[in-house]
């Protein structure tokens, strides 16, 4: 195993300085990658990024994830184009399905997400090489001549967010790495598995696909600091996980549905409050950075290549950074 | 006189623990709402370090006026830089 490289997700709902500053902290503190997720609600991803991309010199950015059915191919294939003028060689993407009840809150419809995302994925490849030809997909069509007017980085790596199986093989077959959306070791492993299957098919290196475990992340320096941080974020996960993925981590269905009532009615104390230690468990990388170190190790065992650290972060994200970068990452990292 | 001669006055071995509050009361502040030209400037200082700088001081108390005066009032006091925030009061008389 090598040294695996370290993210850190941020969801653009702050000032664009403060998500900056947070970004040149996580740089300094030896971060490898910064993704900024793309809800139409929070602020531009492109505009974080490039902000981001400013004024920092090393770390590795990109949106985690965007999606093809709010946002054209060839618009983020210009995006991230343009972004690694600003930021040569350091420039990631993320593509996804996208979330369906943001999508549907938009008019949008997730439709044939794997094979979507599969074109998405070419038809950024294709534009970034500046071919000639057109694109002729089941769900995209790009007609001749359809190119850039300016000379891109070619090589830009595209990661797709994957969850269930079919994307997790799809990310094999055809991603430059993977961005695993889950937070537990069994659940990491089945995805791996899923992921490698893809790559076998496609007859292609699996050690060529970076593996990034792209976690709910809270470290405090007390644990019940940690997880009362992170218990929002698992009453949503919660409530958008099927039955089976509840199932295998013995969580009620019931219990679940109760949440995901209690979240649409916005009873927030009774929605959080229904949140214990099992979900928690399942559901993100949470406690003291001792406890974190454990358990990113056991993640990280299961062929991991990439971690994460997505929202919230703790409970103070300045504190939770620090404590990430020095008493989390060095364990990693340091010989 | 101007916020630069100011800082001027802060004993050099609390300038390091002192921009780190500063820079907490900012982002910590529910709006942190600063003129894009300051947040600029600090982002500027803090990717090279010098937040504790005579120059990275002199803006992050300019940005905590504007974000959170009565937070610099508590602070400069918390440092006892009553002098300081004696020596400030004319400025933040003429600003707010």
């Amino acid at each position: 195993m090598g040294i695996p490289s370290f993210g850190i997700e941020f969801v653009p709902m702050e000032l664009f300085w403060k998500t900056t500053y947070y970004t040149i902290q996580a740089e300094k503190l030896g971060y490898d990658s910064v993704w900024i997720t793309d809800h139409f609600n929070n602020r531009n991803v492109y505009v974080s990024l490039s902000f981001i991309a400013n004024y920092t010199d090393k770390i590795r950015l990109g949106p985690g994830v965007t999606n093809p059915y709010l946002v054209h191919p060839v618009m983020t294939a210009q995006s991230i184009a343009s972004l690694s003028e600003v930021a040569p060689g350091r420039v990631l993407c993320g593509i996804g399905a996208g979330d369906r009840t943001s999508l549907e809150i938009v008019g949008s419809k997730m439709k044939n997400p794997v094979r979507t995302v599969r074109e998405t994925v070419e038809i950024i490849r294709h534009q970034l090489a500046r071919e000639k030809t057109g694109y002729e997909g089941k769900v995209f069509n790009i007609k001749a001549g359809a190119k850039f007017n300016f000379k891109p980085e070619k090589n830009i790596p595209i990661y797709v967010g994957a969850q269930g199986p079919k994307m997790l093989q799809l990310a094999g077959r055809i991603g430059d790495g993977a961005l695993i959306n889950a937070s537990h070791p069994d659940d990491i492993k089945r995805a791996v598995v899923q992921v490698k299957k893809g790559a076998t098919k496609a007859n292609r290196n699996f050690d060529d696909v970076d593996i990034a475990a792209y976690t709910s992340f809270s470290v405090a320096e007390e644990k019940k600091e940690a997880k009362k941080a992170v218990v929002p974020v698992v009453a949503y996960i919660v409530a958008g996980s099927p039955s089976s993925v509840l199932e295998t981590h013995g969580i009620s269905v019931e219990k679940a549905r109760e949440i995901r009532k209690n979240l649409a009615e916005r009873n927030w104390g009774e929605a959080f409050g229904a949140v214990d230690s099992q979900m928690i468990n399942a559901f993100a990388v949470c406690g003291t950075p001792e406890e974190c170190v454990s358990k990113i190790d056991e993640i990280l065992k299961m062929g991991v290549t990439h971690f994460v650290t997505g929202s919230p972060l703790g409970p103070d994200k300045k504190n939770a950074i620090n404590l990430f970068g020095k008493e989390v990452l060095p364990h990693f990292i340091e010989p | 006189m101007e916020h630069r001669e100011l800082v001027k006055l802060i004993p050099n071995d609390i300038r390091p623990q002192f921009s780190e509050r500063l820079t907490d009361i900012l982002l910590e502040s529910s709006s942190g709402s600063i003129p894009p030209r300051i947040a600029k400037i600090i982002l500027h200082y803090w990717q090279r370090d010098q937040l504790d700088s005579q120059a990275g001081l002199t803006h992050l108390i300019e940005a905590v006026a504007e974000a959170a005066p009565d937070k610099l009032a508590q602070v400069l006091e918390e440092f006892k830089l009553q002098k300081i925030a004696y020596a400030f009061s004319p400025i933040w008389d003429k600003q707010f």
